[in-house]
């Protein structure tokens, strides 16, 4: 098993430049010099080569790349152009708050979802399992923004009942970091509920049907034991699979929710720096959403391989 | 050079010489190798069939399927006709391939479900681009005919069939190139007993009748010496025994077939 | 029937019907038929005979839209009338169940030993150490040491006899009288069958068990059973005795099963072919 997760995270090693490899290519194409940006309109154009020469943008693209590559290898983002501070700073102070965000929603989806998907499922009601079906495309289809929005609109502003925007951190406050949060948490965890609902329900659904529960009633085992132990047991694995997945769509969402929420996450500063031309900025958000997508993915292969057996992990290599 | 061979090699349409078959196992780290094939020689005269019998694991499918090129052995020798089948090119395997067809054990697998009865039987001929579409269709209804499928079937699907006509499908399509040699695995080991004595005698018929050479692959000794004139026993990819029929079925020399025969349940 | 000996089984006109949107489909037809203690009994028929359906009802998993009639009396209780409730108290402790495939009909992801121990806890009143022990020694009995580890392993860890094994283990592991095997050797190579079956007909004998012998093979239910049942398209062909009925077949369809089938040592030059139509009673 520490074999097989040490060769995973070596693994890594390529599915973490390619990205970045491709952020460097991608944002030396978008139209847009960064150096006007920064100094706004008024800036003249001997100012804006001035900058062009600090940054080091009027070498040779190749020379650029180069530079860039050392400074990746070495894990050094350099200072955002803008707000003057360390990259690593900025990012990890952000990367908490959308830690906080992602994990509380998928807290609210891995409750909400597995359990009514198993409840349709299991469900002698045909009308009780439509309307669950339904709702779920509906959560699916929904975009993030316009229930954040929609969500913003009824409990915010109309019914009071939470703070419209804004952060408290959880060691200052934790009642008012769980007010700030809720709305966001929702909005983005109802949503991915959504996808967890349809996996559970069809994993449920058929692992009902397969013979290793004939053989559990043939032996006189309950009804409830036989879907309690033997059926959500075997459902089991694709919905732990979808979590990990989830927590993809999670952080996407999340660069939308923490700007409709103005949470100071790593959503909203990586559309900050795209909206500034903040390279080390940007290239210091990607970097650290790259690998959080890796290791939960890794994450997700061991936690599959512990509750099936059948996968294996010393035989992939 | 061909030719001097092919007159020397007159009568035998397949011969195996030391072929071995290993698979690796496992990744990078952990290698393991698994002898699906060992060491196997075996010869196909014209008009002969042959049975390869055997459990699960035994090597006998593999070793089929190298038979007519299917899988590469890794090493040993698979002459067809003469040629050294593993010598040709891939273009002129893919021509020579017409000599030698396969039938599956499950065929219902292995038809396309969007064509009908004519197109399943003319698509063999289609893919190696041979006759024209008229004398295809002509070929198919022959071929239909010969495996007692009847004419006004030719436009159904193939799920519209049942187990035995869909193997009954597969047999015609295997005999549309008009091929010297035939392999067949397990080939009524999923039907029922009345079906598969219906298909049993309609191979039996078109052999005879094409004087076609057979390699026939079963775990069933009696549908075995039911079908074959020569027999090789397989164990763990070795051919314990080979032989005719007749000796091996009646004093088996070695003791792995006494084992196979002892335990086929038998009226 | 003797004086003495009680019947353990018995099928009185039974009827399954699947319930299709155009109507019911009878599967099986007014079968009868009946089984002591320490008796094999065969039911034999080709695929859509009925005879896994009959083996199904018996043991009460037909699937939810087959509806089985008549009456089946297992001890003198009609099982198709009893509740869901008593029906459960006879499952696995009174009847047991072999599958054809026990790949599929064990949890993929439970381990052996934890789908052995469930039934017995809960029939039999065991704590999971006794569970566990005899569970042990349910898998000595049918040729698994206990060196092997069995018990932790899962299914897919182990070979297609070994399989069949556990499946049988964990079939007598609550004392049952009777058990049902549905083909329980189809799957397996020669050899194995050979000791599965041996295994079956000891078992029989050492715990004094009913055994049904479902299979598609008139050779194999010629050597293992006392009785044998033969079915067509959901009609009984014929019954009685198995040397009875392999030696003086009354049914034309026996015979043709008989013949139709390829045997060791003997050499026709064509398979005598069986016409089915002329017998089955199914009219199309």
């Amino acid at each position: 098993m520490l074999n097989y997760i040490f060769k995973r995270l070596l693994a890594l090693l390529p599915t973490i430049a390619v990205p970045m490899v491709l952020l460097f290519v991608l944002l030396r194409l978008t139209p847009g010099d960064p150096a006007a940006v920064i100094l706004g309109e008024e800036a003249t154009a001997t100012d804006i080569e001035n900058l062009r020469e600090e940054m080091g943008l009027n070498q040779p693209i190749i020379l650029q790349f180069i530079v860039w590559l050392g400074r990746m290898v070495r894990f050094d983002f350099g200072e955002s152009i803008f707000l003057r501070a360390p990259v690593s700073e900025l990012v990890l102070a952000a990367a908490t708050v959308t830690a906080q965000l992602a994990v509380l929603a998928l807290i609210v989806a891995v409750l909400l979802g597995p359990l009514l998907g198993a409840i349709a499922a299991s469900t002698k009601s045909r009308i009780v399992d439509k309307a669950m079906v339904v709702g779920s495309a509906v959560g699916i289809a929904m975009p993030t923004f316009w229930l954040a929005i929609l969500m913003v609109l009824v409990f915010g502003v109309m019914l009071r009942w939470f703070p419209v925007a804004g952060y408290v951190a959880p060691t200052e406050n934790f009642g008012q970091f769980l007010s700030f949060m809720a709305m966001p948490a929702l909005a983005l965890g109802v949503l991915e509920a959504a996808t967890l609902f349809r996996y559970s329900r069809n994993g449920v659904l058929d692992a009902k049907f397969q013979p290793f529960v004939t053989t559990a009633r043939a032996q006189g085992i309950g009804e409830r034991t036989i879907t309690g132990k033997y059926v959500f047991r075997a459902a089991l694995v694709p919905v732990v699979t979808v979590v990990g997945l989830s927590m993809a769509s999670l952080l996407g969402g999340a660069v939308v929710t923490e700007n409709v929420f103005s949470l100071p996450g790593l959503g909203k500063l990586l559309l900050t720096a795209v909206d500034r031309r903040d390279y080390p900025l940007i290239e210091g958000c990607i970097f650290l959403i790259a690998i959080i997508f890796v290791v939960v993915n890794l994450l997700v292969d061991v936690v599959c391989a512990l509750i099936d057996p059948r996968i294996r992990l010393d035989s992939k290599d | 050079m061909k030719n001097d061979q092919l007159g020397a090699h007159n009568d035998l349409v397949l011969e195996l010489t030391n072929v071995s078959k290993e698979f690796t196992l496992g990744g990078v780290f952990k290698r393991s190798k698994h002898v699906a094939v060992d060491n196997a020689s075996l010869s196909v005269k014209r008009n002969q069939v042959v049975g390869l019998v055997g459990e699960s694991g035994s090597g006998k499918s593999t070793l089929g399927r190298i038979s007519i090129g299917l899988i590469r052995p890794t090493s040993g020798s698979v002459r067809v006709l003469g040629q050294d089948i593993f010598a040709l090119g891939k273009d002129e395997l893919r021509l020579y391939r017409r000599k030698m067809q396969m039938i599956f054990q499950d065929s219902s697998n292995s038809l396309n479900p969007r064509m009908s009865l004519q197109e399943l039987i003319e698509e063999p001929m289609r893919v190696q681009n041979l006759y024209s579409a008229g004398e295809r269709r002509m070929r198919a209804r022959a071929l239909a005919d010969e495996v007692q499928l009847a004419e006004g079937w030719l436009g159904r699907y193939a799920h519209e069939f049942s187990g035995g006509q869909r193997q009954r499908i597969s047999i015609a399509r295997g005999l549309a190139l008009e091929p010297e040699l035939i392999v067949a695995d397990e080939p009524v080991s999923a039907l029922d007993v009345s079906v598969q004595a219906r298909v049993l005698n309609l191979l039996k018929d078109i052999q005879e009748s094409r004087s076609l050479s057979m390699i026939f692959v079963s775990h069933d000794m009696a549908v075995v010496e039911f079908m074959s004139d020569q027999v090789a026993v397989l164990c763990d990819g070795k051919i314990m025994e080979n032989g005719p029929a007749e000796e091996v079925f009646a004093n088996p020399k070695s003791a792995y077939t006494r084992t196979l025969l002892d335990s086929s349940p038998s009226l | 029937m003797s004086v003495g000996e009680k019947v353990l089984l018995e099928v009185c006109d039974l009827n399954i019907d699947i319930l299709k949107p155009e109507g019911p489909s009878r599967v099986v037809h007014s079968l009868n038929f009946s089984l002591k203690a320490g008796k094999t009994l065969g039911v034999v028929g080709e695929s859509g005979s009925g005879k896994s359906m009959t083996a199904t009802a018996i043991m009460g998993i037909l699937p939810d839209v087959a509806v089985a009639s008549g009456q089946i009396l297992y001890k003198g209780q009609d099982l198709l009338t009893a509740t869901h409730a008593e029906r459960r108290k006879l499952s696995g402790s009174e009847i047991g169940f072999i599958f054809q495939e026990p790949m599929s009909a064990l949890h993929p992801t439970m381990t052996i030993g934890e789908q052995m121990i469930r039934p017995m806890r809960m029939h039999l009143g065991f704590s999971k150490k006794q569970a566990r022990d005899r569970a042990s020694d349910l898998l000595d009995l049918v040729g698994i040491p206990p060196t092997r580890g069995v018990l932790g392993s899962y299914v897919h860890q182990l070979s297609g006899g070994m399989r069949q094994r556990v499946m049988i283990a964990m079939s007598i592991s609550c004392n049952p009288a009777l058990l049902l095997a549905d083909e329980p050797t189809t799957a397996l190579d020669a050899t194995i069958q050979k000791q599965i079956l041996d295994l079956l007909l000891k078992l029989r004998d050492d715990l004094d068990l009913a055994l049904v012998l479902i299979s598609h093979d008139l050779g194999l239910v010629s050597q293992y059973t006392d009785d044998v049942v033969v079915m067509l398209d959901g009609y009984e062909m014929e019954q009685g005795a198995t040397q009875e009925v392999i030696a003086n077949p009354k049914s034309g369809y026996t015979q043709g099963l008989l013949e139709a089938a390829p045997r060791l040592g003997h050499q026709p030059h064509r398979l005598p072919v069986i016409d089915k139509s002329i017998y089955s009673k199914v009219t199309l």
